[in-house]
C-alpha cells in the first residue's frame, strides 16, 4: 500500500482536486460499470484522451478482477478480485493508479513481460503484441496482453512496484499516464 | 481520531473498502449491497454497517458543498467513506467538504450526541423529527441514527480547507461482538 502511497506523493489530502476517483474494493461488473460512468462526468477532455482513460481502465479494473489475491464473494455467490483504483489529475496528465495483492505464480510472467513492454517502442510494442497473442502458451485472457495494450494506448512507460506480502503473495501496483 | 491521513487511511491495509466521489443513489445501492454481503461472515454485523453507511452516506449526498452531476443527471454530493477492519472492530469513517459556518452547528449536533445516553438519544432524534424538513439541515437524525445503530459515540473532527470551506470527517466504531 506504500507503493501507491509514492506513487501519488505520500500525504497528500484526499480533499485535494488531484485525487479525482478512489476505490478500494471488489472490482465487479457493477463497480466497473460506475465508475467508469464518473470518469466520463469528470473527463472534460478531448475525445482522443477519454478514450485512452476508458481503454486503460477496463483493462486495468479487469486486471483486478481477475487476478488479485484478494478474493471477495459477492451476493451473486460470484467471486471478484478486490484491489485500488484511483485517478489523478495532473496539470498535463492523468494518472491511473491500481494496486492489488497477487499471486507470486502470476506474478513472475507479468513482471517479465513489463521490463520488455517498458524497452519497447511503439511499433516493437505492436509486433511483441502480436508475438503475446500468437504464443500458445499464454492464455487468452492473460494481464500480460492486457498491459501491452496500456502501454500502447498511453504511449508512456508503465510504473511498475512489487512489494513482497508473504512467500506467496505480493502486493502489486502500476501506474500508468495518459497525456491530456 | 488520529491525525493519520486520510488518503493513507483509504488505501491502507486494514481497509476492506473505500471511496471517493459523488454519493448519488447509485453509490448508495452498490456499495450498500456489497457492505451487506462481503464485509464479514456476520449477517447481523453487515447489516449494522450497512445502517450506518446508509445513515451517513446520505447526509454526503445532500450536505457536501461540493456537487457533482451524474451522467443520470443526478446532483449528488461529493465525499469519502472508508470501512476499516480491526481485530475487535470495523471503523467507519466519512468525510466531506462543507461550508465554513456549519462547522460550528455540526461540532456542537456531535458533542450533543455523544452526551446522551440511548434513552437521551432517543429523546432528541424525536426532538429533531419534529423540526420543519428546512431546519434539518447538516444531516443530524442521520447522525443520531448511526450513534444510536452503533452502539458507539461518534468520532469528528474539521481540516480546514481555506476561509470559507471546512474538511468535516466523522467516525462510527463498530463492535464485533
Amino acid at each position: 500500500m506504500n507503493t501507491i502511497n509514492k506513487k501519488l506523493s505520500l500525504g497528500q489530502s484526499l480533499f485535494s482536486e488531484e485525487i479525482r476517483i478512489s476505490y478500494k474494493g471488489p472490482v465487479d461488473g457493477k463497480i466497473i460499470t460506475f465508475l467508469a460512468d464518473y470518469i466520463y462526468v469528470i473527463n472534460e477532455l478531448s475525445e482522443k484522451a477519454t478514450r485512452k482513460i476508458f481503454k486503460i481502465f477496463f483493462e486495468l479494473a479487469e486486471n483486478i478482477s481477475k487476478y488479485s489475491a484478494d478474493k471477495i464473494k459477492l451476493k451473486d455467490g460470484k467471486e471478484v478480485g478486490s484491489g485500488t483504483i484511483i485517478l489523478k489529475e495532473t496539470v498535463k496528465n492523468f494518472i491511473l493508479v491500481t494496486g492489488n495483492p497477487i499471486k507470486n505464480n502470476d506474478l513472475i510472467p507479468v513482471m517479465e513481460n513489463s521490463k520488455n513492454i517498458n524497452n519497447l517502442g511503439h511499433d516493437e510494442l505492436r509486433e511483441y503484441k502480436r508475438e503475446v497473442r500468437k504464443d500458445n502458451t499464454v492464455k487468452k485472457d492473460s494481464p500480460n496482453i492486457g498491459l501491452i495494450a496500456v502501454a500502447l494506448t498511453s504511449g508512456n512507460p508503465l510504473d511498475i512496484e512489487i512489494n513482497p506480502i508473504d512467500d506467496e503473495t505480493s502486493y502489486f501496483s502500476l501506474a500508468v499516464k495518459v497525456d491530456k | 481520531m488520529q491525525s493519520q491521513s486520510l488518503f493513507t487511511r483509504m488505501t491502507g491495509k486494514n481497509v476492506l473498502m473505500s471511496f471517493t466521489g459523488p454519493f448519488d443513489t447509485e453509490v448508495l445501492s452498490i456499495f450498500g449491497k456489497n457492505i451487506e454481503n462481503s464485509i464479514s461472515q456476520n449477517k447481523k454485523l453487515n447489516k449494522t454497517i450497512f445502517k450506518v453507511f446508509i445513515e451517513l452516506a446520505q447526509n454526503v449526498s445532500y450536505y457536501s458543498l461540493e456537487k457533482e452531476m451524474t451522467k443520470k443527471g443526478e446532483k449528488a454530493g461529493v465525499g469519502t467513506f472508508i470501512i476499516q477492519d480491526f481485530n475487535d472492530h470495523y471503523y467507519f469513517i466519512l468525510g466531506n467538504p462543507i461550508d465554513e459556518r456549519h462547522e460550528a452547528i455540526l461540532r456542537d449536533k456531535c458533542s450533543r450526541i455523544n452526551a446522551y445516553d440511548r434513552d437521551g438519544l432517543r429523546a432528541y432524534k424525536r426532538e429533531l423529527r419534529k423540526l420543519p424538513p428546512g431546519e434539518r439541515g447538516t444531516g443530524n437524525i442521520g447522525l443520531v441514527q448511526a450513534a444510536l445503530v452503533s452502539r458507539n459515540p461518534l468520532d469528528y473532527t474539521f481540516i480546514e480547507i481555506n476561509d470559507n470551506q471546512a474538511f468535516y470527517i466523522v467516525a462510527v466504531k463498530i463492535n464485533k461482538n
